[in-house]
């Protein structure tokens, strides 16, 4: 089995910039509510194409990232077929191997997985995600020295490995399902380009 | 609409109690191995290869007997170690859980365990030579493996006590304490990658401990009172929150022993 996956990522959470998290400190809240999204520019899962599809995480976590297990619900592109759902379900569920199989061992409790339309923009520095009635995530980059970017890398717990984060702010992130009810803004958000693949 | 909640599960599907069961199967068969080994090993000494010849002359100290205290030590240390190493044998096994299709997950576990074991085994091929040199030169009984000298408890006991206090002892614990950060920042692929990452959690757990299991020098390295006494304190300094402290008000404890014994040593001519 080979597969992989190329795009860009983006998360907006409610921790305060930048957020503690990635570098395994607790929560600023002492909790976490996060909005994970992958835009997949080039994918593939033996010969089924993942080109072009989206793909976005609701996480909660009540209590430090790394030893309380996550709460998590799954948000699928509706354009996915059957094949490319059951490949992306796979990935994204861990059991393709590969980094998001080390993600997906956090998981604690799945609330449910929704096939829905997702809406993946980015704007030079500013990301945007919309799943109507869902969520709507919004993201711009801070400003660093010389007006430039603020990296991160290295970051122990890191969603795409290999490339660094630059650091956001939320213009807002809102999400309302399974019982949740978000409403955030100014808060830490990250974005970078990823890939994955399958371990051979 | 649920069709695409199928194929997405979480831990209560991939770690269920059955399927941890199977993955840990293997390291806790070793572990448990390992202490009925020791147990028998300290129940009758003479199944320890060359260990008779050993105590009856301890001048001139050949291979079998050195084969025999490498073999002691490396099962001493695996008895000891393995349970301090769950956590993080466990949080690697969670991880190897969800990789369902390819079915090695039991492998990786026991590579990862396999790599820890000879990490101690290494450690334990360095102690039989200290035993074997210290033996042969009179400084260590061969019938109650202690030291003999009283200023060489002294210092041993000083050294231990010592290191509590060094910043790598507190660089290694901290490697040993965070199941996540080592494996979000160390991790290797398959199950060689898993040999490698057990075997680099064994050096950090010998970099903080070295200095500890030298103390089995000082209660008799076969001593099972002393075993149980060090390794319960391995895992409890481990385990423990606000673990800084606790290492240093040891270390203090350990210094004044070794003062003690030092003095005492000194007074008492021995």
């Amino acid at each position: 089995m080979t597969w992989s996956l190329k795009g860009t990522y983006f998360e907006s959470c409610n921790c305060e910039v930048a957020c503690p998290c990635l570098f395994l400190s607790p929560p600023s809240t002492g909790e976490c509510e996060a909005l994970v999204g992958w835009h997949i520019e080039q994918g593939s899962d033996d010969d089924v194409s993942l080109d072009g599809l989206n793909v976005a995480l609701a996480v909660r976590s009540p209590g430090h990232m790394a030893t309380t297990p996550w709460t998590v619900a799954v948000y699928v592109d509706e354009r996915a077929d059957e094949a490319q759902n059951a490949s992306l379900m796979k990935i994204f569920g861990g059991q393709g191997g590969g980094h998001p199989a080390r993600l997906a061992s956090h998981i604690g409790e799945i609330l449910g997985a929704r096939k829905v339309p997702i809406e993946f923009t980015v704007d030079g520095g500013r990301h945007a995600l919309k799943i109507p009635g869902i969520a709507a995530v919004e993201i711009e980059t801070s400003s660093g020295q010389g007006d430039g970017p603020i990296t991160i890398s290295g970051h122990p717990l890191c969603i795409a490995p290999g490339f660094p984060a630059t650091v956001a702010t939320s213009t807002h992130l809102s999400y309302t399902d399974h019982g949740f009810a978000w409403d955030l803004s100014e808060k830490t958000a990250v974005f970078s380009p990823f890939a994955y693949q399958g371990d051979a | 609409m649920m069709r695409a909640g199928d194929q997405f599960r979480g831990a209560e599907h991939y770690l269920s109690p059955g399927r941890m069961a199977l993955l840990l199967g293997a390291p806790v068969a070793l572990t448990i191995g390992a202490w009925i080994y020791l147990g028998v090993m300290i129940g009758d000494m003479s199944t320890i290869p060359g260990m008779s010849s050993m105590m009856m002359n301890p001048q001139g100290l050949n291979t079998v007997q050195f084969m025999g205290l490498f073999l002691m030590w490396s099962v001493m240390m695996s008895s000891m170690m393995l349970p301090t190493a769950a956590p993080m044998i466990v949080a690697y096994a969670r991880m190897q859980a969800y990789d369902r299709r390819r079915g090695e997950g039991w492998r990786a576990v026991l590579a990862f365990a396999g790599g820890y074991i000879l990490a101690w085994g290494a450690f334990s091929f360095v102690a039989a030579g200290l035993q074997g040199t210290m033996t042969e030169l009179s400084a260590m009984s061969p019938m109650l493996m202690k030291t003999i000298w009283e200023p060489l408890s002294g210092v041993i006991l000083v050294v231990a006590g010592v290191y509590q206090f060094l910043p790598l002892k507190r660089v290694c614990l901290k490697q040993c304490q965070s199941p996540t950060a080592f494996l979000s920042t160390r991790w290797r692929d398959g199950n060689r990658g898993a040999l490698s990452m057990g075997w680099q959690h064994g050096l950090f757990c010998i970099g903080c401990c070295w200095a500890l299991m030298g103390l089995l020098f000082v209660t008799g390295v076969m001593n099972t009172a002393g075993i149980i006494a060090i390794a319960g304190y391995v895992l409890i300094e481990k385990i423990m929150p606000g673990g800084k402290w606790f290492a240093r008000s040891t270390g203090i404890c350990l210094i004044l022993a070794g003062m003690w014994a030092l003095g005492a040593g000194f007074v008492l001519g021995t």
